[in-house]
C-alpha cells in the first residue's frame, strides 16, 4: 500500500511536469509541422527564472513572470527564425531549431553559472496512507489537472480553440475565411513556450537546475510525445503517464527478488529506461500509440 | 611546422573525416542523424576500451572500425517504418544512450572520469592516415555520386517512394551508406583518441554534431569537396577565436562563445544561404542509356 501510494504520487507529479512539456511541443509540431529541438530550452527557461526568481519574489509569482518571458521568447524565436526559414524542407528546421538549442544553452550557463541551484520549499508535508507527501507535489498534481481541462476545453470548444486546429490543418483554407494566420501561428508559439515554461518551472522546483537542464528533457520530452503519437496533444499527456508510470514502476522493481537478493534499477538509468519504453512502443506501433500511420519507403 | 599549425591540420582532418561520413548519410542519402557524434564516439571508445583493459591496440582499431558499421547497420534497420523526424529523434537518442552508458558504467572506460594516457601516435603517423584517408574517401564520394549507386542514394534522399516503386531496396541502400559512414566516423575516433590520449564522455556531447552539420552545410550540403571547405572554415574560426584579444575571458566563457558563435553561424547560414559555400552541383547526362531495372525481391 506504501508502495502504491508512492509510486502514484511520484508517478503524477512526474506526469504532470513532462506532460506540460511534451504537450506543448506537440502542439508547435501539430503547428509548424517540425520537431523543434529548441522546445527543451522554453522549459529550462520557465525553470531557471522561476528558481532564480524564488530567491527574490514569492514562488507563485516566480512562476508567472518565468511562463511570460518564456513565451515572448517562444513569439521571439518565430518571428526572428522560424518565420523565415517556413519553406525549407523538415530537415533544414530540425537543424535550426538544434542551433537555437545550443545557442540558447549558451545564453542560460552565461547568466545562471555553471552550477546548480535548488528551490528551497520550506513547504510541509502531509501523511497519506504511510507516506510523505509534500504540499508541492498535491499542488502540481492539481495544477497539472486544471490546465489540462482547461487546455482540452479550450482546443475543443472555443472560438480560439476552432481557430487553431482549423490554422493547423491548413492555413490557407483559414486565410480563405478571412483567419489571419500568422496571428493565430503567433498565438500558438506564445501558447506552447508558456505551456512549457510551466512544465520547466513545476520540474525546476523539484530537481537541481543547471544549464544542462534542458538538453536532459530532451530525451523524457520525445519520448513521451512520440509513444503518445506526434501531433496529437492528448497522446502527449497519455504519453507522458505512460512513460512515468512505467519508469516509476521499473525503478521500484526488484529485479534480484528471485534471487533472495535486493537490486533495483540505478536511479541514473532513467534515460535510459525511458529510451528502451520508446524503442517498445516504436517497435510495436511506428506512429506512436494514438497517432496516425504514416508509412515511409 | 609549428604546433598550432599541426593542431589545427589534425583536428581539420578528424572533423574532415567526420564531415565526410554526415555528407554520404545527409547530403547524399538524406539521412538527418543527429547522433552523427555517436560514430565518432564509438571509435575512441574502443581504443580507451582496450586500452584500460590491457589489450592490443590493434584490437582497438580493428574493434572500432567493426562496432562503428555495426552500429550503422543497426540504426539503418528501424529507417524503413519510421517517418523521417521520427528516425532523427531516434538517432538523437542512440548517441544521448551510449553517452549515459558510457557515463555510468565505470568497469567499461572509467565512467565519467574517462582513460588518460593512451599511446600517443607520432604526429607525422596522424597526419599521414589523416589526409591520405579524406583524400580517399572524398575521391571515392565523387566517383560514388557519379555512378548508379550514387544516383539512388540521392533517388533516397530526394524521394524514397519513388526508388523503392523503381525495385531498389532503400532499404538495404540506407544500410550500406550508414555501416559506411559509422566506420568513417569511427575512424576519426580512433585517430582522436591517439592524438588526444584522453577519452572522456563530455567531448561526444550534441555540440560536437551541429558542429558536423554546420561544417557540412556550411561547405554545401552534398558537395563531396565543398564539406571539406566547410570543414576547413569552421576549424579556422575556432583557432581564430582563441588568438582574438579576450582577456576578459577564461576557458569556460570561451568554449561557451565558441559554442554561441557555432550555433549563430548555423542558423544565420539556413536563413539566408541554404545551399551552403559550394552547392551541390547536378549531374547532366549526355543522353538516357538503357534503363536497367531490379525485379523487386
Amino acid at each position: 500500500m506504501t508502495t502504491l501510494v508512492s509510486i502514484v504520487v511520484v508517478g503524477l507529479v512526474y506526469a504532470v511536469q513532462l506532460g506540460l512539456i511534451a504537450l506543448s511541443f506537440s502542439i508547435t509540431y501539430r503547428a509548424i509541422g517540425f520537431a523543434n529541438f529548441a522546445h527543451v530550452q522554453f522549459a529550462a527557461v520557465g525553470a531557471t527564472v522561476a528558481v532564480g526568481l524564488s530567491f527574490v519574489v514569492p514562488i507563485w509569482l516566480a512562476v508567472i513572470v518565468a511562463v511570460a518571458v518564456s513565451g515572448v521568447i517562444a513569439v521571439g524565436s518565430d518571428l526572428a527564425i522560424f518565420r523565415r526559414i517556413s519553406n525549407a524542407s523538415i530537415g533544414t528546421k530540425m537543424i535550426v531549431s538544434a542551433g537555437l538549442l545550443l545557442l540558447m544553452q549558451s545564453a542560460i550557463q552565461y547568466f545562471w553559472g555553471v552550477n546548480p541551484r535548488i528551490y528551497s520549499s520550506g513547504i510541509g508535508t502531509v501523511t497519506i496512507a504511510g507516506v510523505a507527501v509534500g504540499y508541492d507535489q498535491i499542488a502540481i498534481i492539481a495544477i497539472g489537472v486544471v490546465v489540462f481541462a482547461a487546455f482540452h476545453q479550450i482546443i475543443r470548444n472555443t472560438a480560439a480553440g476552432r481557430l487553431i486546429r482549423a490554422t493547423a490543418d491548413s492555413p490557407e483554407l483559414a486565410e480563405s475565411r478571412g483567419v489571419n494566420s500568422r496571428l493565430v501561428v503567433t498565438l500558438v508559439w506564445f501558447l506552447s513556450g508558456a505551456l512549457a515554461a510551466l512544465g520547466g518551472a513545476l520540474l525546476g522546483i523539484e530537481i537541481p537546475v543547471d544549464p544542462l537542464f534542458g538538453q536532459e528533457i530532451l530525451i523524457p520530452m520525445f519520448a513521451a510525445t512520440v509513444i503518445g503519437g506526434l501531433g496529437s496533444p492528448m497522446g502527449a499527456i497519455a504519453g507522458a503517464l505512460v512513460l512515468s508510470f512505467g519508469q516509476a514502476i521499473l525503478l521500484d522493481v526488484n529485479f534480484a527478488g528471485f534471487l533472495g537478493r535486493v537490486w533495483h534499477v540505478p536511479s541514473q538509468y532513467q534515460t535510459v529506461l525511458q529510451f528502451l519504453l520508446l524503442i517498445l512502443v516504436l517497435a510495436v506501433r511506428p506512429w506512436g500509440l494514438f497517432g496516425a500511420s504514416r508509412e515511409r519507403a | 611546422m609549428n604546433e598550432v599549425t599541426q593542431t589545427t591540420l589534425i583536428f581539420i582532418g578528424i572533423y574532415g573525416l567526420l564531415t565526410v561520413s554526415l555528407n554520404l548519410q545527409y547530403g547524399l542519402t538524406g539521412l538527418l542523424n543527429f547522433g552523427q557524434v555517436v560514430f565518432f564516439a564509438i571509435g575512441g571508445y574502443a581504443v580507451a576500451v582496450c586500452y584500460a583493459h590491457g589489450l592490443p591496440d590493434w584490437a582497438g582499431i580493428v574493434g572500432g572500425l567493426a562496432a562503428g558499421a555495426a552500429l550503422g547497420i543497426l540504426m539503418a534497420l528501424p529507417s524503413r517504418k519510421l517517418a523521417e523526424e521520427f528516425w532523427a529523434l531516434l538517432s538523437l537518442g542512440v548517441a544521448a544512450f551510449f553517452v549515459i552508458i558510457a557515463t555510468n558504467v565505470s568497469w567499461l572506460a572509467n565512467g565519467s572520469l574517462g582513460v588518460y594516457g593512451i599511446t600517443l601516435w607520432p604526429t607525422s603517423v596522424i597526419l599521414i592516415v589523416l589526409i591520405g584517408m579524406l583524400v580517399l574517401l572524398t575521391v571515392a564520394t565523387e566517383m560514388l555520386r557519379r555512378v548508379q549507386f550514387g544516383r539512388v542514394m540521392r533517388g533516397i534522399r530526394d524521394d524514397p517512394l519513388l526508388v523503392q516503386s523503381l525495385g531498389r531496396s532503400v532499404l538495404l541502400f540506407r544500410t550500406e551508406v550508414l555501416a559506411a559512414s559509422g566506420a568513417i566516423g569511427a575512424l576519426g575516433g580512433i585517430v582522436y583518441a591517439h592524438w588526444i590520449t584522453y577519452i572522456s564522455p563530455d567531448a561526444f556531447g550534441l555540440q560536437v554534431t551541429l558542429l558536423i552539420f554546420t561544417m557540412v552545410l556550411l561547405g554545401g550540403s552534398g558537395n563531396s569537396y565543398g564539406v571539406l571547405i566547410g570543414a576547413v572554415l569552421m576549424e579556422l574560426l575556432s583557432v581564430g577565436l582563441q588568438y582574438l584579444p579576450f582577456q576578459a575571458l577564461n576557458g569556460g566563457d570561451l568554449a561557451l562563445l565558441q559554442q554561441a558563435i557555432y550555433a549563430i553561424t548555423l542558423m544565420v547560414l539556413l536563413i539566408f544561404r541554404r545551399q551552403g559555400l559550394v552547392p551541390e552541383r547536378t549531374i547532366t547526362y549526355p543522353r538516357v542509356t538503357r534503363l536497367r531495372l531490379r525485379r523487386p525481391a
